[in-house]
This record gives structure tokens, sequence and C-alpha cells, in this order.
């Protein structure tokens, strides 16, 4: 069995634990762990959470209702919403990739940012409220571009000019690009090799406090 | 009609909705976008226009299949919320020092696997929060609480527990013990707002005996040397399993006190 297959099966399990009863006991773990030797450890732990877990609910009663409005959420639900929307892009493109098997390779999406000429750069940088050294490495792409919010993606997109898909395109593009000449003022160049999480770019790119704080929030 | 699910339970029969949730996927299926959004961010549950979170997860799901753009901004938000309302009542800040760490990844991976429908090695994944969706999530969020903790065992790790003799556990764990048996009564709401934070706070070596001997109703040992118990499934002696009972029973009547 592949680990593939052996975290599924495992993820199965845990879901049919959880779906058998409204509180686990001793007699239904020791079913499932008989029909999942393999997983036997993790089986257990996971029940001894449960059990707990269902000692919350019960001291609780129901989930408070949410009271929030559609147009309110909240950015842990943005940054879900983003994951999922970066997620579909990434599995789409490797769908493409598959049924498109065949097609040369040289044809790479096209980089969005390669029309812009310096001042044109500069005023974007101005716009999305970011400096150059968090520009570059979204155009370079240094970021993991499943970690950046869709409304920054949106954004960003709007600024180049390119549906929101062509420049998810060019940031899932594998290994980094860069951009020759003009933009480098330091002596090295930025790594080629090291990616980071939207969150790191944000806290490591020399922006102030206060755009930190609405790229976090985003 | 609404796809029919394609996992199987424990029994090899296929996981069923309930009744009420296909009669409701079957009515959201016959109406339009604006009425949609008009249920969605209904939450008295007792509302006749309440859509309930499987119907959600069905709606969502079929509209991913069929790349429905607008009717995905329309749905997503609602169900994530709804899924973040859970997570903030049962991943609290009080009981996990990473908690806002872990609801974060819990609701990113949960939107994920939404993308990932239908594919992988396991496509039909989703199938359990058609059929209950609150003890799927339970599931996926137990999950997540429970590898946090034990990756952040790894980071501080525990001393070694000294062995004590003791016979008898303390009234205390009885009490757990029948609490957890009598569930949804106000002695069990009482006792659960009183210790559960006590037993979470217990070293896990202790919590573990703790759960497995009065929750899950587990022998301490036995003779019989094929039979599973708390001895076996934690690889010590009986006698080290009731010396942890014990001072877990100390700490929770400390912590009763207390409170």
């Amino acid at each position: 069995m592949s680990r593939n297959e052996s975290t599924a099966r495992l993820s199965d399990a845990l879901y049919e634990l959880s779906l058998a009863q409204e509180v686990p006991d001793a007699a239904l773990l020791d079913e499932f762990v008989r029909r999942y030797p393999e997983h036997a450890d993790d089986l257990t732990d996971f029940a001894i959470m449960l059990a707990i877990d269902s000692l919350r609910e019960v001291s609780q009663g129901d989930v408070p209702r949410t009271t929030l409005a559609e147009d309110k959420l909240s950015p842990a639900v943005s940054r879900a919403m983003s994951r999922f929307y970066n997620r579909l892009h990434a599995v789409q493109s490797s769908e493409n990739i598959s049924v498109e098997r065949g097609v040369p390779t040289s044809e790479i999406p096209p980089n969005p940012f390669a029309t812009l000429d310096r001042a044109a750069f500069r005023g974007m940088v101005q716009r999305l409220n970011v400096n150059t050294v968090f520009a570059i490495k979204l155009r370079d792409r240094h970021i993991v571009p499943e970690t950046i919010p869709k409304r920054f993606t949106d954004q960003l997109a709007q600024e180049l000019k390119v549906p929101p898909g062509v420049l998810m395109e060019h940031l899932n593009v594998q290994g980094q690009s860069q951009m020759q000449g003009q933009f480098y003022k330091a002596a090295d160049k930025p790594q080629l090799d090291i990616k980071q999480t939207f969150c790191e770019a944000v806290k490591s790119s020399g922006l102030n406090d206060e755009q930190q704080r609405l790229l976090l929030a985003m | 009609m609404a796809k029919p699910l394609t996992k199987r339970n424990k029994d090899g029969k296929l996981y069923a909705r309930r009744a009420s949730v296909e009669a409701a996927i079957e009515l959201a299926q016959t109406q339009d976008l604006n009425t949609l959004r008009s249920r969605l961010w209904i939450t008295d549950r007792d509302a006749a226009e309440y859509l309930e979170t499987e119907v959600l997860a069905h709606l969502m799901r079929d509209a991913r299949r069929g790349m429905n753009a607008q009717l995905m901004e329309a749905l997503f938000p609602a169900l994530l919320k709804r899924c973040e309302s859970n997570l903030l009542a049962f991943v609290p800040n009080d009981g996990l020092a990473t908690a806002g760490d872990v609801r974060e990844e819990i609701l990113g991976r949960f939107g994920e696997m939404f993308a990932e429908d239908g594919l992988g090695d396991n496509p039909d994944k989703l199938d359990y929060f058609e059929c209950s969706f609150n003890r799927a999530f339970k599931a996926l969020r137990v999950d997540a609480v429970r590898k946090e903790i034990s990756r952040l065992q790894h980071l501080q790790q525990l001393p070694d527990e000294r062995d004590e003799r003791s016979e008898t556990d303390d009234e205390v764990l009885s009490r757990i013990s029948k609490a957890y048996r009598t569930a949804g009564t106000q002695e069990v709401k009482e006792l659960g707002q009183r210790l559960l934070r006590g037993i979470c706070a217990l070293p896990s070596e202790e919590r573990r005996a703790v759960v497995l001997c009065h929750l899950l109703g587990y022998e301490v040992e036995s003779e019989d040397p094929s039979r599973v118990t708390a001895e076996t499934l934690c690889s010590v002696t009986g006698r080290t399993i009731r010396a942890r009972l014990k001072r877990a029973a100390a700490k929770l009547a400390k912590f009763e006190q207390e409170v």
C-alpha cells in the first residue's frame, strides 16, 4: 500500500469512527482497531480526543448561531476562500496539463509583469500600497501562490489588466523568474530557490506596520 | 435528484443523506440564485427557509463540479462562516496555545477539500459531510487538534512520571464516567463545564488514562492476555495506569474546588 493510500485509508477510518456513534466507547474503538490494525495508535489517540470533544459538546449545548452578515466575513474565512480558489486553480492547471500532454513545454504562460516599464511598475506598487521589495517577490514568484489571499490577487490582476486566471498561471509556474537588469540595485540578486509564504513575505519586506496590517487582514 | 453518495460505512452499506436533507436539496435545486442567497444567511434552525449545513455542502459540491462561479461565490462564505462559529466554540483560545492557528488551518484545509473533490486518492471524502455534517466536521477538527497537541508535546517533553501505588480511583472520576454515559442531562452539562478544562489541562498520559478508563470504558488491566485494556493500549503496567488515575483524580478534585 502506498503512503497516499494509507493516509486515505486512515482518513476514512477517522470519519467512519466519528459518524458511527454519538460518543465513542471501547467496543467501537476495538472494532475499528481490528479493521485497521496498521492505524491502531492513531485511532486510539483520535478516539480519546473525540471523547473529550464530545464532553465539550454536551457541556456547551448547541454551537452559537452565527449572526454576522454576508459582507462582514472574518479574515479567517477570507483566507479559507483564498485557499479554495488557489487550490482549485492548481487542480485545474494540473488537469489541463494532463489533458494537453504533448504540447511543447516551452509554452510558458505569459508573464503579466513583462509589459510594465519602470514607471508603471512603481505606479502599481503605490496603488497596491506595498513597496518595491514586496512587488518584486511577487513578480519573480518568490511567494507560494496558494498562500496569497484571493482579494490581493484580484487587485493585482486588475492592476496588471489581466484575468485572475492568467496571473495565477504565472504565479504557479515552477521555479522563479528574474526580470533582467533595471530593478536590481543590490550587488546580489535574490535567491532563486527559496519561496516564502505570503505572511512571511509581508513581514520580511520592510513594509511599514500599517501596510503589514492591511495585507495580513486580507 | 441529488447525486447518490458513494462512501460506505463500517458495515459496508452506502452512506445516505437524511430524508429532510434530500428534500431540501431537491427544493433548493429548483430555486434561483437570488432566492438561495436570501436563504443562506438565515441562522434560525427552526425557520422554514433555513438550509441545513448538509444541504449547503451538497450545493457547494454541485457548484464546484459544474464550475458555477456565481453559485460558489454565494455559497462558500456562508458555509465557511458556519464552520468558523463551530471552531470558535470547540477550539477555544483557553484550551490550546496555538488555537487561532489551528482554527485557521482547519478552515483552510476544509476549503481545499472542495477544490480537490472528486480527485486524488480519496475522491468522495466530502460524502461524509452530506451524511452528517457536524460529525464529519468534528472528525476533521479533532484530528487537527490531536496532531497539534502531539506537535506541541514534541516541542516540550514532559518529565517521566513516578509510579505510585493506589487501589482506588477517586469519586470525581466515577462521576465523570457516569456523566459521559448519560449525555444530554443537566448533570453532564454542569460537570462538563466544571471539569472539562481540568481534564484538558492534565498531562497527556494522565488524560489518556482518564479518558480510556472513565469515558471510553476500558478496564485498567486484565488477566486475559487477549483483552484490550488501558494497560495494553498505553504499553505500561496496570499499576502505572492506576497511579496516573490517582494523580489525575487528585488534580481534578482540586480543580473542581477552585472553579
